[in-house]
């Protein structure tokens, strides 16, 4: 995996760096160099090669990983506790086995799993050159779908429509700002539109003169739509979308939970999404 | 060739994910609406059909793999220069040396924290990490006892796919890999530590 590089040019180095994945990689790698068995690895010359390794890469001003230094701290504590003779080392040293060995283990373990990483990497390669179907672009959920009915996406595309047009209004100046709730839009929507009447959805938003009217009028009508008070139809894709009261029977109280406070996205809390020609 | 091996082939070339045997099996015997399917066909048979079904495409443009508890129809690998100029792909979607390690320890030893990752691999793994949830190969799973509960991960059935894996047993060499003990994660560099971190930056003249 590891490719040889020319270590003397600094664009060896530079490439260096990226080369390995850790310091354990660069200890693996340094290993091999210098032909060490991994069971039998000279801690000093290890440690020498290795922070060496970091200088240069220093002098690259290259940024060196904290891990790389944590290495070497260990790297360099290892080889000055195996300088101690015997005798002068601390007595709970001396019943534990040799710390050398962790790091063994650790590197032995690395490698395992480097070579693993290898053999993904190369079923990667493979199967990265196989092109399955992809799925067909957003597909609404099934209750959405069908002749006549509208998607939310829909739902909301004409909805931007309309807000881009009252923000182009309210630019020219010609509308005062006023503060509607959803409770109120609610009542507005339902006076607008006796039972089994219906209207285009454009229509509902001809006399709101801001965008934050026009917002609360969406939610208001979403709301409806949840209640099933309200269903958005149209003839086909791409056609005006068309609101329909529900005929009979209407709820003798809306729930207007909505109206106080800042307005809610309907039906977000209910975790499903509202059927929009359930009526 | 058996009569519905042709509806087989339909569904497979239509579907944009793994059909598993019993979902294929099930679509064959409900049949289309208002039509007649093929009751009671066994996995056995139907595992026949699409053996077969691989031999005719080996020599196409086309073959079949067995990928994550399924059957799915992709291009032939040696056709992917024209597909991914096709499909406007500049480079096929690899990960990085650095991901595949992380990749590797997770696909072995899932459930499993990112601090027991880290003790493996010996670096910061958060970065790795969050490239593999976001490429949607490996997920959240869980929570460990462990002190900190900390988050668990494991792969997804896009995983599997992206490796060409028909299921985790797959893996090379897995016996041995989901048995070695890992490494525990030490607690955060302690005084001592840093004191010789500073020694080791020194440079050696």
């Amino acid at each position: 995996m590891i490719p040889m590089l020319e270590l003397r040019g600094g664009e060896a180095l530079r490439v260096e760096l990226s080369a390995f994945t850790g310091p354990l990689d660069l200890l693996l790698h340094l290993i091999k160099e210098q032909e060490m068995d991994i069971y039998d690895i000279r801690l000093e010359k290890l440690t020498e090669q290795y922070l060496s390794r970091l200088d240069k890469m220093r002098e690259e001003n290259l940024s060196v990983a904290g891990e790389f230094l944590v290495m070497a701290a260990t790297l360099v504590y290892l080889k000055s506790r195996s300088l101690l003779p015997v005798q002068d080392r601390l007595p709970e040293d001396v019943e534990d086995e040799d710390p050398k060995w962790e790091l063994i283990r650790q590197l032995i373990e690395y490698r395992k799993f480097k070579e693993a990483a290898g053999q993904l990497g190369d079923r990667e390669a493979l199967h990265s050159r196989i092109f399955g179907r992809t799925p067909e672009r957003v597909v609404a959920p099934a209750a959405l779908q069908g002749p006549g009915q509208v998607s939310m996406f829909d739902l909301v595309w004409a909805f931007q429509k309309i807000l881009r047009n009252v923000e182009d209004r309210a630019r020219a100046g010609r509308f005062q700002d006023e503060e509607f709730t959803v409770g109120q839009k609610i009542e507005f929507l339902l006076n607008r539109m006796t039972p089994g009447e219906e209207v285009l959805f454009e229509d509902l938003f001809r006399t709101a003169s801001s965008r934050g009217e026009v917002v609360v009028t969406f939610l208001a009508l979403l709301e409806l739509i949840r209640l099933q008070q309200l269903a958005a139809w149209q003839e086909g894709p791409l056609m005006p979308i068309r609101i329909r009261r529900a005929p009979e029977p209407v709820l003798e109280n809306i729930p207007l939970s909505v109206s106080e406070g800042v307005p809610q996205i309907p039906g977000e809390g209910a975790g499903q999404s509202p059927d929009l020609s359930a009526v | 060739m058996r009569e519905w091996a042709r509806v087989l082939e339909a569904l497979l070339f239509a579907a944009s994910e793994p059909m598993e045997p019993s979902r294929l099996t099930t679509l064959l015997r409900d049949g289309p609406d208002g039509g007649q399917g093929w009751p009671e066909i066994k996995e056995e048979e139907l595992r026949e059909e699409l053996a077969q079904l691989s031999e005719r495409l080996a020599p196409r443009g086309l073959i079949l793999r067995e990928v994550a508890g399924g059957f799915r129809i992709g291009t032939a690998p040696d056709l992917s220069g024209w597909v991914a100029k096709l499909k406007g792909v500049v480079r096929p979607p690899r990960l990085s040396p650095p991901s595949l390690e992380t990749m590797a320890v997770i696909a072995y030893r899932q459930p499993i924290s990112r601090a027991e990752i880290e003790a493996v691999r010996g670096v910061d793994c958060s970065g790795t990490l969050d490239t593999l949830v976001e490429r949607g190969i490996i997920r959240i799973s869980g929570r460990s006892e462990a002190p900190g509960r900390p988050i668990l991960y494991g792969t997804t059935p896009l995983f599997l796919e992206h490796f060409g894996l028909r299921d985790l047993d797959e893996l090379p060499n897995s016996e041995e890999l989901r048995r070695v003990k890992l490494p525990v994660p030490a607690d955060p560099a302690g005084p001592q530590q840093k004191e010789l971190l500073h020694e080791a930056v020194e440079p050696a003249s």
